[in-house]
């Protein structure tokens, strides 16, 4: 299944599962849920960390953090 | 008047950048400081707000999502609100929302509430919802909560005076601990809660509360714990899941409730701060301009902050001046002049720097530009044990470690503070640089040029590069070695971009000067005394033979009174405690190249590390306001027993290399242990980095010699 390492920038997806790890809380209260769109703004200067948009939301998530949350195309 | 401690309590509680801080300092003015929770390192603020004829104590709890944390001091406001008893648990509960992040800080707001708090919503920058074409129907979010629902504007000052009123009216309303909560229990935790016994009358939820974290709260007893683990087992208590559970439930429990109370007249999802971060997170302009950021806040800490710092020095030393001028000679004015007042000099001399490191930085913090630099540095950081904001510290210990240190305070993971706080120190400070200036001459003559780079440029440079390389490296060791508490994340919000408020930044820069007067002023001052002892006392007899010496060699050698006085001073200090102690040390020091002149220069030097050319200077019987040039004339023609000069490039570059890592500066051991609250990690600093100071020095000398 495809994660949110996957999404190229520029590109949106919905998040359709996240894994049940320590993290999935904190994801849940950033309101990284299934069903959410979210969309890969760019990825950091050394390319081990994403800008990703849910709405009007800006986040910061590492790769090894984007591991965990599984999307699906639009 | 009643005293603070029994004054009705609120906490202000909410997401990190909804607005709360602005709110509290609106609230408490300046009276406020940082509340004493021993081992906490997070600043925990409280205040006392008055108004009409009422006072209350406000406490402004570390941000937080959740009620389930991932991180130590996300711990803190939820171990303050599971403990009746804690010397900070509220009567009241103002959550703070920001307004155009409504449906993400509802969460946090539901559990609060379940908890069993008597609440007030506090829907914040009401005015940026307002300019973005957002309605909110309170109404509809008051009926949902329970409990009142204010719009407000900490910014424009909109709705603080309804805030206040409902406060006076929310706190004397009677409250009874509901038991039916906003969110439905399942079986598992009903069956827990049921089962926890509770002397205080809690909410069902808030017994749940316990079941999740009754491992790390501070306040539940042992056989509590062990009673605890029992019932979770017997229920089948899943922690994890149940949190993710219940997270989803009160989404979907309010978010529809969400979309019918609030109206967007535009489309929220662009705003000025995407088309801003285009540039500013780019991922070549990016690093550019935020290396010319720091370029420029370095400068400010490096050359703007001379200023003041000149004038309090040049302050105190004329005031000195005039005060031996007009005191009897004798001990205890020799202690006011040289001991105290220079210690309250060395004191007071980092205040600028402090000011101005954090004028800039709370500039950089509340425009929501910091969040970025975290976004763009935490991966190279990460590799060595640190955080994104930690190069900020990195950065700023060019120009001194003390404010460096005391920058460290934003990150939020205990471990990567800390090897911040420990490897800062190792990047070459301004103190280093009158030894360097020095000494430099020692190891490479002027006159060498390699191609366009004259020598002693890339022996400073050498020594620069050193210093940053060590502290990577010593970074990178204390990674391996420092046990973690919890797993490291970055997972932030990026905040959007705003105009920073003065008051808030005038806050911060108050409290932080503050807090190093304080917490480390008095440390520097006892050891500065204690230094002053040193060099000022010693074995009687042996300083009554420096005097009678000094006048005897005077008179053989006719010379002037001044002259005769510096000897005198020189030959005082290689007999005072610090100068026994100097020679003490030769035999250690020596196979580094050193002889007990150098090794009394090195104790001096640790009140600050210039204060090795004053001490030098006063060595070599030279008046203290000597120039650069006619010291190291002097020590050029020094000579080693055997007839070679003292100061060849072998023991020079030995003594600059030793420079470079030590530890000398006993400014840096005060904060560190302001800062991490314990002796042993400034212990721990001092002997690592004189290790690696002494092996460094002892290779550079036995290879060049």
């Amino acid at each position: 299944m495809k994660t949110l390492n996957d999404l190229r920038p520029g590109e949106e997806a919905f998040i359709q599962e996240i894994d049940l790890n320590i993290f999935a809380c904190k994801f849940l209260s950033f309101g990284l849920m299934p069903r959410t769109k979210v969309h890969m703004v760019r990825l950091s200067p050394l390319g081990d960390a994403y800008y990703i948009k849910l709405g009007a939301l800006h986040l910061a998530i590492r790769k090894s953090e984007a591991s965990s949350i599984k999307i699906v195309d639009v | 008047m009643k005293a603070f401690e029994t004054l009705p309590r609120i906490a202000l509680v909410g997401n990190p950048n909804s607005g709360k801080s602005s709110l509290f300092n609106l609230l408490t003015g300046l009276r406020q400081n940082v509340a004493n929770l021993p081992g906490v390192t997070v600043d925990v603020k409280k205040g006392t707000a008055i108004w009409d004829d009422k006072k209350y104590q406000i406490i402004d709890l570390p941000g937080m999502y959740s009620v389930f944390p991932n991180s130590a001091d996300e711990r803190i406001p939820i171990d303050i609100l599971t403990n009746p008893n804690h010397h900070l648990h509220p009567d009241l509960v103002v959550y703070v929302i920001d307004s155009t992040q409504i449906e993400r800080h509802l969460l946090l707001a539901t559990q609060i509430i379940d908890m069993g708090f008597k609440a007030i919503i506090a829907l914040n920058m009401i005015d940026l919802a307002d300019d973005r074409g957002m309605f909110i129907d309170t109404q509809a979010i008051e009926h949902y909560l329970h409990c009142p629902v204010i719009k407000i504007s900490s910014r424009e000052l909109q709705g603080i005076d309804q805030l206040k009123s409902t406060i006076d009216r929310r706190i004397e309303t009677e409250y009874s601990v509901i038991q039916k909560s906003i969110y439905t229990l399942t079986e598992i935790e009903k069956c827990v809660a049921n089962k926890l016994d509770s002397e205080q009358n809690n909410s069902i939820y808030f017994k749940k509360i316990l079941a999740h974290h009754y491992k790390w709260l501070s306040f539940i007893r042992e056989d509590e714990k062990k009673e605890i683990e029992k019932v979770n087992l017997q229920c089948g208590f899943n922690d994890i899941q149940l949190q993710v559970h219940e997270t989803m439930e009160r989404y979907n429990a309010f978010l529809p409730i969400v979309k019918s109370a609030v109206k967007y007249k535009k489309d929220p999802s662009q705003s000025i701060t995407d088309t801003i971060d285009k540039v500013i997170t780019h991922r070549i302009l990016g690093p550019i301009i935020f290396f010319s950021i720091m370029l420029l806040v370095f400068q400010a800490v490096y050359a703007w902050a001379s200023v003041p710092m000149d004038l309090i020095e040049s302050g105190f030393a004329l005031f000195g001046d005039t005060l031996t001028k007009y005191l009897p000679t004798n001990w205890i004015s020799d202690l006011l002049v040289n001991g105290v007042l220079a210690g309250l000099s060395g004191v007071l001399v980092f205040i600028p720097q402090i000011a101005i490191l954090f004028l800039l930085i709370a500039i950089l913090e509340e425009s929501g530009y910091m969040s970025r630099v975290v976004f763009m540095f935490d991966g190279i950081m990460q590799k060595f044990g640190m955080n994104g904001r930690s190069i900020i510290s990195l950065i700023s210990s060019g120009a001194c470690a003390i404010p460096a240190i005391m920058a460290t305070r934003t990150i939020n993971n205990p471990k990567e503070r800390l090897i911040t706080i420990l490897a800062s120190p190792l990047i070459s400070c301004s103190a280093r640089l009158p030894v360097y200036a020095v000494l430099v001459g020692f190891v490479v003559p002027n006159s060498i040029n390699y191609g366009p780079f004259n020598a002693q440029g890339l022996v400073f440079s050498g020594l620069y590069f050193l210093g940053i390389l060590g502290a990577l490296f010593f970074a990178f060791v204390l990674k391996l070695f420092i046990k973690t508490e919890g797993q490291s994340y970055l997972m932030m919000e990026l905040p959007e971009y705003k105009k920073p408020l003065f008051k808030n930044i005038y806050t911060d820069v108050f409290e932080k000067v503050k807090s190093f007067l304080i917490g480390a002023g008095k440390i520097i001052m006892i050891i500065s005394m204690v230094l002053w002892v040193g060099a000022s006392f010693g074995p009687s007899k042996g300083m009554e033979n420096a005097r009678i010496n000094a006048q005897k060699l005077s008179t053989l050698h006719q010379y002037s009174v001044k002259q005769s006085q510096q000897l005198e001073k020189s030959m005082l200090i290689e007999a005072s405690y610090i100068g026994v102690i100097g020679k003490w040390i030769e035999p250690a020091i020596k196979p580094l190249g050193y002889d007990w002149k150098i090794g009394i220069a090195l104790l001096t030097s640790f009140a600050a590390r210039e204060v090795f050319v004053g001490t030098m200077a006063t060595l070599y019987s030279l008046d203290s306001g000597t120039s650069e040039q006619t010291l190291r004339q002097k020590m050029n023609s020094e000579l080693k027993p055997n007839g070679e000069k003292r100061y060849d490039p072998a023991t020079s570059l030995s003594l600059l290399i030793f420079y470079v890592f030590a530890l000398q500066c006993m400014s840096t051991l005060a904060i560190v242990r302001k800062e991490t609250g314990t002796w042993k990690w400034p212990i721990f600093q001092f002997f690592a980095m004189g290790a690696m100071a002494y092996f460094g020095a002892l290779m550079v000398y036995q290879l060049m010699s």
